[in-house]
């Protein structure tokens, strides 16, 4: 029998005794098994002196240690803020509901009081809002503001026409014309008829001289 | 299991884990204490799933005597008690008689071993684990577990009939 065999047998008899506590024979070396017998029995924890003052205070650290952590949550300033808003936000819920039928008186401006909304036909095309819902959950916090219609000059026609890429504009004929304070030169287009004026004028006819 | 169950049912042996390795009862209840305020900390995260319990508590015991050995050979310290063991090949009459007790021979016959035999014994006996357990949290294989704690009994049985016999 070698050594490996040996030690197979010699393990499974100790788990066997480590199991059931008692004592088994090991034919190829009973001492060996009688030692482990007694290394199993050993228990040196009596010898300790804080077995009892650690079980108390590691016990109480446990217990003591989930209110330190709620104390600790609490002492930051961010939490104890976000609490106050939360809490806040709870109280005033109810309130916001109660008044959730009435909007807000807000007056209108001046110059648009009394003139009725008209959509013109583009913004009639847009989808209709939809009414508010009385008592809903946002209703009592804002309303709309009447606003005045929108309104556009429509373009008119440019007397030049794209001439394509590179030539913007086609001069046809030029010629020299007296006007009032110079004189003017004419330029017509394929398009339209132009006036580049020359005359003397003032810095005041460009720009407005204000006196602080 | 709450961490006072925890507590209570391998108080025990983990201490008599440490006591293998350590030999000190002082410096024994310093490392076990650790071990177990190291454990409360990692209790919440601990995962059942994972690893036995048994298995968690005992690799934090194992880090727990790694760091202890550490640190004392950094103070490069030696003990009254292990300097005595270590200048006398030949025990004086009283150090004889003292050492009739027997879970002191058995504690002697633990530290005589090397390092690596020492902490499988200490796991075999003391932890309640299988040869498979240990094999895991050593990294030996199953059966190599098995022959070094043959031979380590082995060694043990002639080191204690040794001092027996004087």
């Amino acid at each position: 029998m070698n050594e490996q065999m040996i030690s197979e047998l010699f393990n499974a008899e100790l788990d066997a005794l480590l199991r059931s506590g008692k004592e088994r024979s090991f034919l190829p070396d009973p001492g060996a098994i009688a030692l482990a017998a007694e290394l199993a029995r050993a228990d040196f924890s009596g010898q300790s002196l804080i077995k009892e003052s650690l079980r108390a205070r590691l016990n109480g650290e446990e217990t003591v240690g989930f209110f330190e952590k709620l104390r600790a949550l609490f002492s930051a300033n961010y939490a104890r803020a976000a609490l106050a808003a939360a809490v806040l936000a709870i109280a005033l819920l109810p309130l916001a509901r109660r008044h959730a039928g009435r909007a807000p008186e807000v007056p209108a401006p001046p110059a648009i009081a009394g003139r009725p909304f008209q959509a013109r036909a583009p913004f009639s095309r847009l989808p209709a809002a939809p009414e508010p819902s009385v008592g809903g959950p946002a209703g009592g916090f804002f309303a709309s503001i009447p606003m005045a219609a929108l309104e556009a000059e429509p373009l008119k026609d440019f007397p030049i026409a794209s001439a394509g890429a590179g030539s913007p504009v086609v001069l046809a004929a030029g010629r020299e014309v007296k006007l009032e304070n110079g004189s003017g030169l004419v330029f017509e287009t394929g398009s339209g008829v132009f006036i580049l004026e020359r005359r003397v004028i003032n810095p005041e006819d460009i720009f407005e001289r204000r006196v602080l | 299991m709450n961490f006072t169950e925890l507590y209570d049912r391998f108080f025990n042996r983990v201490y008599n884990y440490v006591r293998y390795h350590v030999r000190l009862p002082d410096e024994t209840d310093d490392v076990t204490g650790r071990i177990f305020e190291a454990a409360l900390r990692g209790f919440e995260t601990y995962d059942a799933a994972r690893a036995p319990v048994q298995a968690w508590l005992f690799t934090i015991a194992r880090n727990a005597v790694i760091d202890w050995a550490r640190a004392r050979n950094r103070r490069n310290e030696v003990s009254l008690e292990d300097a005595a063991e270590q200048a006398g090949a030949e025990p004086r009459a009283e150090e004889v008689l003292e050492r009739k007790d027997e879970a002191r021979l058995l504690l002697e016959a633990v530290a005589a071993l090397d390092e690596r035999s020492r902490d499988i014994i200490a796991l075999k006996f003391s932890s309640g684990m299988t040869n498979r357990d240990i094999a895991l949290l050593t990294g030996l294989g199953e059966s190599n577990v098995g022959i070094v704690i043959y031979r380590a009994v082995k060694k043990m049985q002639a080191d204690i009939e040794s001092k027996r016999k004087l």
